[in-house]
Parts: C-alpha cells; structure tokens; sequence
C-alpha cells in the first residue's frame, strides 16, 4: 500500500508566537482563550478554545482570479469535485537562489498529450516540486526569495496546458520582491477596484497571466515527503471553509486556505486499471468535445 | 434503457442489473450506495415523497431489488423504547465500490456489443460515461484494494475490448491524425469516392469550395488541376470559375466522378502530392465537424 502525503504546510509555533514564511504586514496569530459557559441558571462551566486571525493568503492556500478582480465567481458554488483531481508533479529541485525555473528544465518532464487530450475541467493539476519546502519556518528568508517561474514557463502553462490549477511547493510562482504593504485598505470602493484592475502586473505577471485564464494557482505546498519516483496521483486540496452570502451581496475571497492531501497512483493490477481508465476518458472526451 | 444493452457476454450482469430498469430501482439503488443499512420503510418513504409514485409500488420495486439480490437482509433494527417487532435493515449485497464497477463494466459491456445503439441515442450517454469513468478513477485511486481481484479483472478485459472501438469513433469525429504523404491521401480519396453515405455528406457547392481551397493552399497552376480533374482543353483555364463551368457543363461536378477522376489522374508528382494531401485533410477536416451521430452510427456499420 503506497502512502498518503499531507501536503498542507504546517503553522509553525515558536512558543505563541506564529513564525511562517510571510510578508511583513500580513497577520497570523493563535490564541488560547478560556470561557467560562452559562449552563441551566447558574452553573458555570470552564473550558477551553481557540482564537485563529490570519490572511487568507498566508500559509497553504489556492490563490483566486478575484485576487486582482478579475472576476467574483463565488468559489463556494464551484463543485466540491474540482478539487479533487489527478495531479502530475514535475520534479524540479534544485538550488534556486538565483535563477527562476524555465521552461527548459520543465519541457521535457511534461507530456503535453496528458492535458491537451482532455478538456479543460478534465485536466489534472500540476504540482512543481522545487524542493524550497525545506526552508518551510527554517530559514524563511531563503523561502521567502524564491525566484519566480521564467515568463516563457508561466506562458507554456497558461496557453497549452492550461490546467485548472497548479501547485508549487514556494512562496509564489513570481519573484518575492519586498512584500510589504504600504498601506491596508479595509473599505473597498469601485475606485480602488478600478484601479486595480487598470495597473501592470509586471511584478506579479505569473500570477496576472495564470489568473486571467482562470488557472488558480496553489502557493505554500509541503512536498517534502514525496520521493522522487512519485509523479502521479490524485490531489484533493479541499478548502478549510465554506462561506455563503445571505443577502444579494456576494461572497469575495480571494484565496482559500487548504489541506491538500497527495494520494499517489496505485500499482498493480488497480494501477493498470487505472490507466486504462485514463485512455478511456481521453476517446470519451474526444467525443463529446 | 438498459435492457437495449444487453450483451451475450453480459447476460449475468443483465440479470443482476436489470434492476435498475426502472428509476424507481435506480433511486432506492441511489439511496443505498452510501452503504448504509436502511429499513424498507425508511427506502420507500425515501423513494415515494421523491418520485409521487405510491407506496405500495415502491414497496413492489423493492421486493424485486430483493429477489435479484441486489439488496439483502443485514439484520434488525434496534427500536429504543418502543415495543413490537424490529423492522429489518437492508443493506446492498455487495459494497458501493463493488456495485460501481460492475454497473460500469455491465455499461461498457453493453457498449462494445451494441456501441451503435448506445451513440444513437445521444452524446448523454457518452458524457454519462465519461462522468462514471471519473468517478470510478477516483474510488480506485481512494479504496481500490477493496475492490475484489475478479472485478478489477472483468473491468481490465472490458477497458481493453472498448477502448479500441471508442478509439475509432473518437477518430472519424475529430480526428487526430491527418494524412501526410499522397498515397494515403489517394487511398482516402478513393475509399471516399465509393462509400455512398460519405459521398451524400458532401454537396456540389460543398466539393466546388474544397477543391478550391486545396488549389490555394497547394498553389498549383489551375491547368494542373484541369489536367488532374480529366479536362482535356486546359486552354481555356484561366481562373477556377472557368474549371468549374467545364465540369458543370460536362456532369463532372458530382464528388463521385470529382474523387474517382483526382485518384485515376494523380502520380504523385511533388505539385500534385500537395494538391491530393490537402484536399484529403481538407476532406477530413469538413468531415469532422459536420458529419452527426447518426451519420457515425452508418459509418461504423460500413467499417
């Protein structure tokens, strides 16, 4: 029997301090909290709770197009399903302290056949293992300077791949420049959107191109664990929380924070079987395509 | 439905699946999937306030699920504080995983033996499968060691007898391979030019516009293709309205004597191999995005 990966990374604790990798205005905290429960009149009942605030965008989490406006589909109407798909990992570890991954490192190590075989919403997910998991809480400045995908990479993935979502075990498919906010906005008007949506994403153009085509993008993997000879499997990165809006005002997230779970592909007969599903699934797709 | 799809091979599975020949069985079978033990009224109630079919009929459809051992008896109800007799807990005879791969083969079964009937009816069907071959990928993928050794085998032999015929159909809908050297190219053109229910695909207006397109892409001299169509006076070529006047005048316009002439004429020459390859891919492409289901269905039968 083949191993099931956890690939949520994990919130680090240093005493009650939270300590991940993170930008610097961004906010993480856990608390401890005690009540004491009202029970039947009188009766005071202690226990024990806990009080967890942080950024969307910090931690395991699915980066959405509504990041930067793109549009305000409502991910908590998208089919449970979605997120639970095959995925390939590309194996690309390697010393990334200079240079951003490209496309010629990754060219080979794809099939495109696999993705462009099937439909769009058929298509498995994409995970890069960088091997930058290892600075996970260990050295967050080493984790936080991750290069970035090549522009030509990030090109190939939105317009021939094209998956419903990718995966990277870093910060970010772009170069972290400063990540610091100069200021937060808490009431957010049709200005500040329109402005938005009008600026250059030269900074965060991996984001702005895979976005724009609806690729979601699943930023803070822990791909530790996966040996090298494990590329296949199914990826089920279910959203923490679901949210829905009682009144006409939609819901907005712009990321969701998951727990992303790696089942490799089974071997054996099971395994054979599973492939041969696949074959099929492609000529059924073809047909109806 | 399912009673159409029944294969000789399939005859055990027909008979364990023909309960679900009613969609009353199929929704006391879909209540029951989760593997939960159920009592019958607790299925019926289920069943009727879903469908407005009475109780007693649900009842009836239940009996029968019974008989044919798709459910079975897995015990009695424990009733707190109540007195009388505990109703009885049914439960489906083998575990959901289980009964999804041997509906899924039973399907694929049927589609081997009977694949014109099952694209007749409509791309649902396809979509439908597609959808279950997701599903069972994933069931594999989560709790497939508990599939038993026999089931995962009948689903092996089943994948490898279909796979090629949904190959081939996958094939004359949208092809994935085009011609790329002139002999195929007239192989094509020729078997083209004798199957009839191909040829009525193709209309006067339909060949008159291929042709031309092919002399484009090609860029022969519309003397070489007068030559290749079987016009003796090429003189009197100048542009390709002038080559389609002498075909209509001379009844050469139909795609039967348009095809047969191209195949007679053509020796592959490097500006007639372009011209014959084009035409094929061209011929291929039109095919692909008009020729029906019902087309399809004539064409596989000719195969």
């Amino acid at each position: 029997m083949r191993k099931i990966y956890d690939l949520t990374a994990p919130i680090c604790l240093e005493n009650d301090e939270v300590r991940i990798p993170k930008p610097k205005s961004a906010e993480i905290s856990l608390e401890l909290i005690g009540h004491d429960l009202l029970l039947s009149g009188t009766k005071l009942i202690k226990y024990l709770s806990n009080s967890i605030k942080f950024e969307v965008h910090l931690g395991t989490h699915i980066d959405l197009p509504t990041t930067f406006a793109y549009q305000t589909i409502d991910p908590f109407k998208i089919p449970v399903d979605f997120f639970i798909r095959e995925a390939h990992i590309v194996h690309v570890e390697r010393d990334y302290s200079k240079k951003s991954l490209t496309l010629d490192e990754v060219k080979e190590k794809i099939d495109l056949k696999e993705f462009t075989e099937l439909p769009r919403e058929r298509r498995p997910a994409l995970l890069f293992k960088t091997g930058m998991s290892r600075y996970w809480c260990h050295d967050n400045q080493k984790y936080m300077n991750f290069p970035g995908l090549s522009k030509s990479l990030v090109e190939f993935i939105a317009y021939e791949l094209e998956p419903p979502f990718i995966g990277i075990d870093a910060i970010s498919v772009d170069r972290t420049i400063e990540h610091r906010s100069l200021s937060l906005y808490t009431n957010i008007d049709e200005e500040f959107i329109n402005i938005l949506r009008m600026q250059e994403y030269t900074a965060l153009l991996g984001h702005d191109m895979l976005l724009r085509k609806n690729i979601y993008i699943l930023e803070n993997l822990d791909m530790r664990e996966i040996p090298s000879d494990v590329s296949r499997g199914l990826l089920i990165a279910l959203p923490l929380f679901r949210f829905t809006s009682l009144t006409e005002k939609s819901v907005l997230i712009t990321a969701l924070p998951c727990r992303v779970i790696f089942v490799p592909e089974p071997e054996g007969s099971i395994g054979e079987v599973v492939m041969k599903l696949r074959t099929l699934e492609k000529e059924l797709s073809g047909i109806v395509a | 439905m399912m009673a159409n799809l029944i294969s000789k091979r399939g005859r055990r599975l027909f008979t364990y699946f023909k309960a679900l020949g009613s969609p009353v069985r199929f929704l006391i079978i879909y209540k029951m999937l989760d593997g939960r033990p159920y009592t019958k009224n607790e299925i019926v109630h289920y069943v009727s306030v879903s469908t407005g079919v009475p109780k007693t009929t649900v009842d009836r459809h239940f009996r029968t699920l019974l008989k044919y051992g798709v459910i079975k008896i897995a015990g009695k109800s424990i009733r707190d504080g109540e007195k009388g007799r505990k109703p009885l807990l049914y439960v489906l005879a083998v575990d959901s995983l289980t009964f999804y791969v041997n509906l899924f083969t039973y399907l694929l079964e049927g589609v081997t033996d009977k694949r014109m009937k099952l694209i007749e009816k409509s791309l649902s069907d396809i979509k439908t499968l597609l959808n279950l071959v997701g599903d069972i990928k994933i069931k594999l993928y989560l709790v497939g060691r508990e599939v038993s050794n026999e089931a995962i085998s009948n689903l092996s032999k089943t994948l490898d007898s279909c796979i090629p015929i949904f190959s081939l159909i996958r094939e004359a809908v949208r092809p994935r391979t085009f011609v790329a050297d002139c002999e195929n190219a007239l192989e094509l053109l020729s078997k083209i030019s004798t199957n009839q229910i191909v040829l009525k695909k193709i209309s006067p207006d339909k060949i008159r516009e291929l042709l031309y397109v092919a002399l484009i892409e090609s860029n022969i001299p519309i003397e070489k293709l007068g030559f290749l169509l079987g016009i003796k006076d090429i003189s009197r070529l100048v542009e390709y309205d002038d080559l389609w006047d002498i075909m209509e005048v001379t009844h050469h316009n139909d795609p039967t004597t348009i095809l047969t002439l191209l195949t007679d004429n053509a020796k592959c020459t490097d500006a007639e191999a372009s011209y014959v390859i084009s035409l094929a891919n061209n011929l291929i492409k039109y095919f692909s995005s008009s020729i029906t289901y019902h087309d399809l269905i004539r064409l596989i039968l000719t195969l």
